[in-house]
């Protein structure tokens, strides 16, 4: 669909590349045979929003076949697929859905905001012994280029980044919400606000690398996570508990969720009231926190 | 194929969604939490 596959039939062949019938369940149960079959699968999936029928081989089978055997058998699958919305698209097509994916033990879950990442973090996940979910934002294909290396390297699963360091307050996001937050940033450097910024990409959803976001809390002493998807049950809410059990006598403020509303992913003509923008960052800024700005 | 990409981004433009229209429909009634998020949400666009 976003040409993320082109050209690897002609340089691998037909028999490592190959396309498939449009039947999810069918695609992921094929692939956690082959992976028990000891190969490597990575699966694309065309949208998220259509990868609901593969809960069943997800949930009852790739996610539990190590448990269910004792580790005498992996699954060592790759699940990517586009996520979120920004691109006007219509229903089925703007979901961001990665919590559901979280909370199935067994799985690990990964985001990239830059090519870097998104090089590093399929390596690790195709060498990865367990199955991972590759979540790829579709807003982020076609809004900015970056030069590559190009050895082969890891991003590591479950290290967050710490894209810019700051002292007042932690933003956590991931994926196309890096770049939001980043140009609210920017935005309030152009307009002369004074305010010291910590923004971490966590990159790996599952499993959260809790280190990296309680030592910058411990830090600033305040927190805010922003992503699209819907706020309640949410990363963020995970993010917030992870917070209050571990870094609670730190915190100055309470902590806040800027995300998507607890509602059916609008159509194309709503998706700018339900997505978090740089503006509404800066708002959540301006009025959720005192004397931040 | 430009003419329809440029029709489609200006009904984009025309048909603007409302908040109430993206909020209304998902439960019969708003929960507390959406009534908590909808006031949210008014309160940006106030």
């Amino acid at each position: 669909m976003f040409r993320v596959t082109e050209g690897l039939q002609a340089k691998y062949g037909e028999e490592r590349i190959f396309d498939s019938p449009i039947a999810e369940a069918t695609i992921v149960g094929t692939a956690v045979g082959a992976a028990l079959a000891g190969l490597r699968p990575v699966v694309e999936m065309q949208f998220q929003g259509f990868s609901f029928p593969t809960f069943q081989q997800l949930m009852v089978h790739a996610a539990r076949y190590r448990n269910r055997t004792r580790s005498n058998f992996k699954v060592p699958m790759v699940l990517r697929m586009p996520m979120g919305g920004g691109v006007n698209a219509l229903e089925h097509h703007s979901e961001a859905i990665e919590a559901l994916f979280a909370h199935i033990p067994g799985l690990k879950v990964v985001m990239p905001s830059t090519a870097i990442d998104a090089k590093g973090l399929l390596i690790s996940a195709v060498r990865s012994n367990d199955t991972v979910v590759y979540l790829e934002p579709k807003k982020l294909y076609r809004s900015f280029k970056e030069e590559v290396p190009a050895q082969i390297y890891e991003t590591p699963i479950g290290k967050a980044k710490v894209v810019v360091e700051g002292s007042d307050i932690t933003i956590v996001t991931y994926g196309a919400h890096v770049h939001v937050v980043f140009e609210a940033m920017k935005k309030l450097m152009e307009a002369g606000k004074n305010i010291s910024i910590e923004l971490i990409d966590l990159r790996t959803i599952s499993p959260i690398d809790t280190e990296t976001v309680i030592e910058s809390v411990k830090k600033t002493g305040r927190l805010l996570v922003v992503h699209e998807a819907v706020k309640s049950f949410s990363v963020a809410s995970e993010i917030i508990a992870q917070v209050n059990e571990k870094a609670f006598d730190y915190l100055e403020e309470a902590p806040q969720r800027l995300t998507g509303y607890d509602i059916t992913v609008p159509l194309a003509r709503g998706e700018n009231l339900f997505r978090p923008d740089a503006d509404k960052v800066i708002w959540y800024l301006e009025t959720k926190f005192s004397g931040l700005l | 194929m430009q003419e329809v990409k440029q029709t489609y981004e200006e009904s984009l433009k025309v048909l603007q969604s409302t908040t109430d229209e993206i909020f209304d429909h998902t439960y019969e009634a708003l929960t507390p939490t959406l009534v908590e998020q909808k006031a949210d949400l008014l309160a940006y666009q106030s």
